[in-house]
């Protein structure tokens, strides 16, 4: 208990005190008065908001679909291919695309930017005559893929850790039991990964529904063109402080990160109930 | 069923070290064959090399007359089990056992069969549905054993499958082993560190060193008339007591002599010609500890050794003496040597002896051990070569 006290009020005091009077809040008005279901009304009813929740739900979603069927598939088979011995230089690689990761998003965004520009960048060079970050169609998939490339190393080296966990003996076995490379990867590696894949998901469902900082930094709080690149993020960021000359709403902001808890948490009690429950984790 | 031919087998890893050298050894259809040395021998090795795993640096390796030195382990049609039993923990045994089937594309009907009776062959029908974690270690070691035998394959190797289990299911599991080969017929390379295991299961036995075969031969020949001073000591248990001796050779008798002893050199080796009788010549004689007994009055003609008895060890069937002799002994780099010899004290060499369980020694005594000179091997001090008469080599 003596051990666990200093954690247990830290945390209570900087995490479960913040999100409990967040969610306090989103009951009241700005005035303090209670103000029972209203701000949700005013969020789902009034299509100032309602429009742009659900727009940016939706492409919150888009945000999170590039990560799953990009970042974390990309992520496994570099993975898998830095546990092939024979390369030389393993270490290298290794470091290359984990080099992203570390990385402020604002540089990152910036580097980007400048890489895209439709003035100095290389897209001309390529051939693209849109401006990928300025058109509606194309914004937001630009901006999932630069996410997918800082990111791909987190899943990379998660993958990695287990992948190198998995005895030799293991694949040898298989082998001389006559499975070729994919059937060695489908049937004895990727059950055993199974497990971590779950645990990466989440944690991408988790990431990218908290979403913010690449998209302020590269197209600022309206999330631009048209809210094309709008998420939950700036779309809380913006109903809580307001932006570009509308006041903010500390009540309907909290309402907003409400919800967000909300979506996080429906999120992880599916992984937990729908997933872990059900995918066994093998000592190896 | 079928025979395995190694010719010139060498292993050289990138960073220059050679695992295994030069190794030609050829195994018939249905023999189970031990290949036993200490360890970081190549034993290992050679094995995953037969098994397709490990790339063959030097040499070919024959499977009823073809080379299989190009094909994958799928192609060579050969099942291994492994000293920590790689048993897919995600599978059931069913799975287990049945995936080489699945793989091969065994029509499901015979699939089931085969696996039904294999499980009933190692009593695993109740388990078939239970998933490694919940398996004991002589249940996981059968179902390992299991998924090698429902292929039927050309060969098993195997490669320690007994090392990880406990003393009492080890000699249980490898009666097992030896009366499930028999049964099949299936021609297996067995690896093994421990010699007991290799004279209690092979047909023969190849005796690995550093990468080079010693010698390979049946169990008993291995331990009568051992080519060298390695395969001497790594034979028998407790290993051959060893000492540095010299000839001494007159126009009428020859002696060999050890420390403070001697005995006559026995007919066999003197009637030899060349090296075996030099006078002056440098040998180390080895003694088993079971060619030493109490001098009694029955045995006053064998020659005798004075030793001081520093420890006895009763094992009920037998007693063996630790004992110290006035004499030089040679360390042989086996490891299974060095545990058995206690280091030397007091000016004198380490001596072990068997004696009889009704034997009376006491700690502290002196006593006189009989000593059956003619069995006494005696090995070139250089080329720790075995001075055998009547075979030459």
């Amino acid at each position: 208990m003596v051990f666990l006290a200093p954690a247990t009020v830290i945390y209570s005091v900087f995490m479960v005190y913040p999100l409990l009077d967040s969610l306090r809040r989103s009951f009241f008005d700005d005035d303090g008065n209670f103000a029972g279901l209203d701000n949700y009304n005013t969020l789902f009813g009034n299509p100032t908001f309602a429009d742009r929740f659900w727009d940016a739900l939706g492409h919150n979603f888009q945000f999170f679909a590039f990560h799953m069927v990009l970042q974390n598939p990309i992520g496994l088979l570099l993975a898998v291919l830095l546990t092939v011995q024979s390369v030389r230089g393993l270490n290298i690689y290794r470091t290359i695309v984990f080099l992203p990761t570390t990385l402020s998003v604002v540089i990152v965004g910036f580097v980007w930017r400048l890489i895209l520009s439709p003035i100095w960048g290389v897209t001309e060079t390529l051939g693209i005559d849109t401006p990928l970050l300025g058109e509606s169609r194309t914004v937001l998939p630009t901006l999932s893929l630069i996410s997918v490339w800082q990111w791909v190393g987190i899943p990379m080296i998660f993958f990695y850790a287990v992948l190198i966990a998995i005895p030799k003996d293991l694949i040898e076995a298989s082998r001389v039991d006559g499975a070729g490379s994919w059937q060695v990867f489908r049937d004895i590696t990727f059950p055993l990964i199974l497990p971590m894949l779950g645990i990466i998901s989440i944690l991408t469902y988790i990431g990218n529904f908290n979403a913010f900082d690449l998209i302020y930094q590269v197209k600022g709080v309206v999330a631009g063109p048209d809210f094309a690149s709008d998420i939950m993020g700036t779309f809380f960021y913006r109903t809580f402080f307001g932006a570009s000359g509308t006041t903010g709403s500390p009540a309907m902001g909290a309402t907003v990160a409400s919800v967000m808890f909300l979506i996080i948490l429906v999120g992880v009690l599916i992984y937990m109930f729908g997933w872990q429950r059900r995918v066994t984790t093998y000592e190896l | 069923m079928s025979e395995l031919r190694l010719s010139g087998i060498s292993k050289v890893y990138p960073n220059g070290l050679r695992a295994v050298s030069d190794v030609d050894m050829d195994i018939a259809d249905g023999e189970l064959l031990v290949l036993v040395g200490p360890s970081g021998c190549g034993k290992s090795t050679l094995l995953r090399m037969i098994a397709g795993l490990e790339d063959i640096t030097e040499g070919v390796i024959e499977i009823d007359g073809r080379v299989v030195n190009a094909e994958s382990p799928r192609e060579r049609d050969i099942a291994m089990v492994f000293q920590n039993y790689a048993l897919y923990p995600h599978m059931t045994v069913r799975k287990n056992i049945g995936y080489s089937l699945r793989l091969g594309r065994v029509p499901k009907n015979e699939a089931t069969q085969r696996i039904e009776d294999t499980a009933a062959m190692l009593e695993l029908s109740d388990l078939l549905d239970r998933k490694p974690p919940a398996l004991s270690g002589g249940q996981r070691q059968r179902v390992a054993m299991g998924r090698a035998i429902v292929r039927s394959p050309a060969a098993f190797l195997m490669d320690e499958p007994l090392s990880n289990l406990d003393a009492r299911l080890r000699v249980q599991m490898r009666a097992e082993i030896i009366r499930l080969q028999r049964n099949l017929g299936t021609t297996t390379v067995y690896v093994t560190h421990d010699q007991v295991e290799a004279m209690t299961m092979g047909s023969r036995v190849a005796v690995l060193r550093d990468g080079l075969l010693q010698q390979v031969d049946s169990p008993q020949v291995l331990y009568d008339h051992p080519d060298n001073l390695f395969v001497a000591a790594f034979i028998g248990s407790p290993s051959m007591n060893l000492y540095q001796g010299h000839i001494e050779s007159t126009s009428t008798a020859a002696r060999v002599v050890f420390g403070a002893h001697s005995f006559p050199l026995p007919d066999q080796w003197t009637q030899r010609d060349g090296s075996g009788g030099d006078d002056g010549q440098e040998v180390i004689v080895g003694i088993r500890p079971e060619w030493l007994v109490e001098q009694t009055r029955d045995n006053t003609d064998l020659p005798s050794l004075r030793v001081r008895v520093e420890l006895v060890e009763s094992l009920g069937s037998e007693l063996v003496a630790h004992t110290t002799i006035d004499a030089v002994s040679v360390e042989s780099d086996t490891p299974e040597l060095a545990e058995g010899h206690v280091a030397d004290s007091g000016g004198g060499a380490a001596c072990l002896a068997r004696l009889s369980p009704r034997s009376r020694v006491a700690v502290g005594e002196t006593i006189e051990l009989a000593i059956d000179h003619p069995s006494v091997h005696l090995f070139d001090a250089e080329t720790e070569r075995s001075l055998r008469p009547g075979r030459d080599r």
